[in-house]
């Protein structure tokens, strides 16, 4: 009986470390052909070196985007609805335009983050001696990129909703006067 | 706790009495090495770190953003809506939305198999 229950906690423990070792892997690895890899190694170089460059000049975009669109919602699109609301006028549309475009900044905040960690694992693979671990790293890097490209688009696309708000906005109240 | 063990513990603590300053700053040290710690994991985890244009290697975009940095005063939370009112919100917004539509900010153009001179297949 006693062997028995030992048999079962040997299993159950084996089963939890078996478990434990499985790494959930963010996609499969890619395999690429011969034509490929001599291409990664051939161009590795300057490749490395035009990422780099790219991980530069991203840094530069996210700040200089970071603040102008903290500049849009907290200097131009917080007062206004703070002032229509003082005024006793509806802003209301302006005002859920103005909290989706928050929430967005958030995302756009997250998936910087995303991107440059991924970019940065790209720049430390040495392409010359892992021409399939720099393709699998790109293709992270490239899905990565995407999901920050679209929550910048997203932004950008509040931002022009808010001023057709405002445009609506502003013909009625010229209208009403 | 036997004997032994008690003789063992006591000769530690006078050990730490005899060394009191040496103990202070391996303490001090250790506490110190704990808070850098802390403080760096949180720099890493809130997106600090990526936002650092103070790092090595991003002098170029240091440069860049310090000349273009001028200050915007924005909008007025205080005051009357008029007409006159929101034609300057509709200036200085403009102005704004002429800016964030200028640029197509992270495009995948970047990253593709041909600017990084890959063959598709």
């Amino acid at each position: 009986m006693k062997l028995l229950t030992r048999k079962r906690l040997l299993i159950v423990a084996v089963a939890v470390a078996s478990l434990l070792f499985v790494v959930p892997n963010s996609h499969a690895e890619v395999i690429i052909t011969q034509r490929q890899t001599k291409a990664i190694r051939t161009h590795c170089v300057e490749n490395q070196a035009s990422l780099n460059q790219l991980h530069q000049s991203d840094a530069f975009l996210r700040i200089d985007r970071g603040n102008l669109y903290r500049t849009i919602s907290d200097k131009l699109m917080t007062p206004l609805n703070t002032r229509l609301a003082a005024n006793k006028l509806d802003g209301g549309a302006l005002i859920s335009i103005t909290k989706e475009f928050n929430d967005q900044y958030k995302r756009f905040y997250a998936n910087y983050i995303t991107y440059d960690t991924a970019l940065a694992k790209l720049l430390n693979v040495d392409c010359t001696k892992e021409p399939v671990r720099f393709y699998n790293a790109l293709l992270d890097t490239r899905e990565a990129r995407q999901q920050l490209g679209e929550s910048n688009d997203a932004l950008v696309q509040l931002i022009r909703d808010y001023k057709n708000q405002f445009d609506d906005f502003y013909v009625a109240y010229m209208e009403s006067q | 706790m036997n004997e032994h063990e008690h003789t063992e513990s006591t000769g530690a603590m006078q050990q730490v009495r005899k060394h009191q300053f040496a103990t202070f700053l391996i303490v001090a040290i250790l506490v110190a090495l704990f808070l850098v710690y802390i403080a760096l994991s949180l720099y890493h985890s809130s997106g600090t770190f990526q936002l650092d244009l103070s790092r090595p290697g991003f002098a170029k975009a240091r440069e860049d953003i310090t000349r273009e940095r001028q200050v915007f005063e924005g909008y007025s939370k205080d005051g009357q809506i008029n007409a006159a009112a929101l034609k300057e919100f509709n200036q200085l917004y403009s102005q704004e939305l002429k800016d964030a539509t200028a640029i197509d900010a992270f495009s995948g153009e970047a990253l593709t198999d041909a600017s990084l001179q890959i063959p598709t297949n």
